[in-house]
């Protein structure tokens, strides 16, 4: 038998296959190291895109609710808000719905009285307490004992909060913050960085 | 033995770019999903949101001009001409829209108050904004679908996360079905948003009157006999025009006539214990003598029929 030879057939020589998988391996570990990177930051940018989500929703809520609030408090760490709001509407359980249980639901009509302060619009005389607390990484809020997780992160949301009572009125400043996962500096900067602002006034002429 | 290679054998070249290429591909696609599943709810749902409020705000503005008009030019207000519907003393307006995102208001005032005293009437307004939901029809990334009721229209619970805050009626209206078209609580039913998902949202504020003479008052303590010679009541027909105190002191005014004497109707004096009246035409050489049994405020205060008194708006309820 002959053997032809063919130089497309020939193999590689030892220094070629060496040299091939030096340059294989370096492209290798640029690519997982950057791939790594990427999913590093793509993850970081989720979690920031996430909790910035869960900022503006924390403040929506607190603005609804001091809007419609008769009395606002913060707590000294100004950690915990509490506000007193109207029921203005008809829940189960309230003297209307007792006598006419159809009720539940319908908004309750105001009534007007006169006070040594002025005249106050009421919606019914019972009122509805509403908490806004932190528990763990989750912030909470508490509307006559019923629990609802507003936010929820581990990237340690932080709301703070102050109300101002004014002549008539009452306003409250709120800012939220939370600590970014890729952080490469100053942590207090980081987080001073994240910060949402938002003021709200009590729309009702204040009654505590 | 002759070896040769194949054409074949160059494909595994092209199936390990093509493999490369579609892992490549996914992970760009999940990045992007979640981007602009992020966006869409951080920008978009949330714009929306708040516009339905600015909507309804301005709906509100609307209606209370309208209620101003009561004092200032009765015949006018609520005027079918102006898209308003009255039934007794309830007035309900059409839809306005405005805005390059189709922002739509529509409100309804009704006089729920009357002063036993003045006859003055109060007013609420009730002003629901809509705001066309911009952007993808789709909810968040945070809000599970794990429970079958969390999106019905009519849930107890609607929701997690951004649904619960903002209920965006992607295919029905939520408050129709929970309840009832004028929050009343009747005639609850699933109704299509059309055409588009949107936002709405609803406020509500009472338009109070107020009287220019509602602080006045003069402290009296033992025997009063009336203001002197010196004194004047800062009489004022309101029907002329907003009250400005320089009136009563400029002669040249028009309307310095009605300030120092005047055609309006006399005032009736109150008190905690009587009621009397003072002379009429002049109030300021009024020589009655009225003897408080202790410090006593003496309000001045007409009646509905002797002016008309200017709206202010006060105590707006919040959105739900």
């Amino acid at each position: 038998m002959k053997l032809t030879h063919n130089s497309h057939q020939s193999g590689f020589t030892l220094a070629e296959i060496l040299t091939a998988m030096a340059i294989a391996v370096v492209i290798f570990a640029a690519i997982i190291t950057a791939s790594l990177a990427m999913q590093k930051s793509f993850n970081a940018v989720d979690h920031y895109f996430a909790t910035h989500i869960q900022q503006v929703r924390i403040i929506d809520y607190l603005n609804r609710d001091v809007k419609r609030a008769l009395i606002c408090t913060t707590s000294v760490n100004q950690q915990t808000v509490t506000l007193t709001i109207p029921k203005y509407i008809i829940q189960s359980g309230d003297a209307e719905a007792v006598s006419n249980p159809s009720l539940v639901g319908a908004m309750r009509s105001p009534t007007i009285s006169t006070t040594a302060s002025g005249v106050q619009v009421n919606y019914g005389t019972a009122t509805s307490t509403v908490v806004y607390s932190i528990n763990g990484a989750s912030i909470l809020r508490t509307e006559d004992g019923v629990v609802t997780t507003i936010a929820s992160s581990t990237d340690q949301l932080v709301p703070s909060t102050i109300d101002t009572d004014l002549a008539n009125t009452e306003k409250t400043t709120m800012a939220v913050t939370f600590h970014p996962i890729f952080t490469s500096g100053n942590v207090a900067d980081e987080r001073t960085g994240t910060t949402v602002f938002s003021l709200a006034y009590l729309r009702n002429k204040r009654r505590g | 033995m002759k070896v040769s290679f194949t054409q074949n054998e160059r494909g595994n070249v092209l199936l390990c770019a093509v493999c490369t290429i579609f892992v490549v591909s996914l992970i760009a696609a999940n990045v992007l999903l979640n981007c602009t599943a992020r966006y869409n709810q951080a920008s978009n749902q949330v714009r929306s949101w708040n516009e339905a409020l600015y909507a309804a705000e301005s709906g509100a503005d609307i209606a209370y001009n309208e209620v101003r008009k009561i004092a200032s030019n009765p015949a006018s207000a609520f005027g079918a001409s102006n898209g308003w519907a009255t039934s007794g003393t309830t007035y309900t307006s059409g839809t306005t829209t405005f805005g390059t995102n189709g922002l739509r208001t529509s409100q309804t005032v009704d006089l729920f108050y009357s002063d036993p005293t003045s006859g003055n009437a109060w007013y609420r307004i009730r002003s629901k904004g809509i705001s066309p939901l911009q952007g993808l029809k789709r909810t968040g990334m945070d809000d599970r679908l794990s429970n079958g009721n969390r999106f019905a229209a009519n849930g107890a619970t609607r929701g997690d996360g951004d649904t619960l805050l903002r209920k965006i009626d992607f295919k029905y209206d939520h408050f129709t079905a929970t309840y009832g078209p004028t929050g009343d609580g009747t005639n609850k039913a699933i109704v299509a948003v059309s055409p588009a998902p949107q936002l709405s949202r609803r406020i509500e504020l009472i338009a109070a009157p107020v009287g220019p003479f509602d602080d006045v008052a003069i402290k009296v303590t033992g025997n009063f006999y009336g203001l002197g010679s010196a004194a004047y009541i800062d009489i004022y027909r309101s029907s002329a025009g907003p009250y400005d105190p320089s009136v009563k002191t400029n002669p040249s005014d028009p309307r310095y006539a009605d300030s120092q004497s005047g055609t309006l109707p006399p005032p009736s004096w109150e008190t905690s214990t009587e009621t009397f009246t003072p002379m009429a035409e002049r109030p300021q050489r009024k020589r009655s003598t009225f003897t408080a049994p202790s410090t006593t405020m003496c309000r001045l205060r007409w009646t509905r029929s002797q002016y008309r008194p200017t709206y202010l708006r006060l105590k707006p309820r919040p959105p739900i």
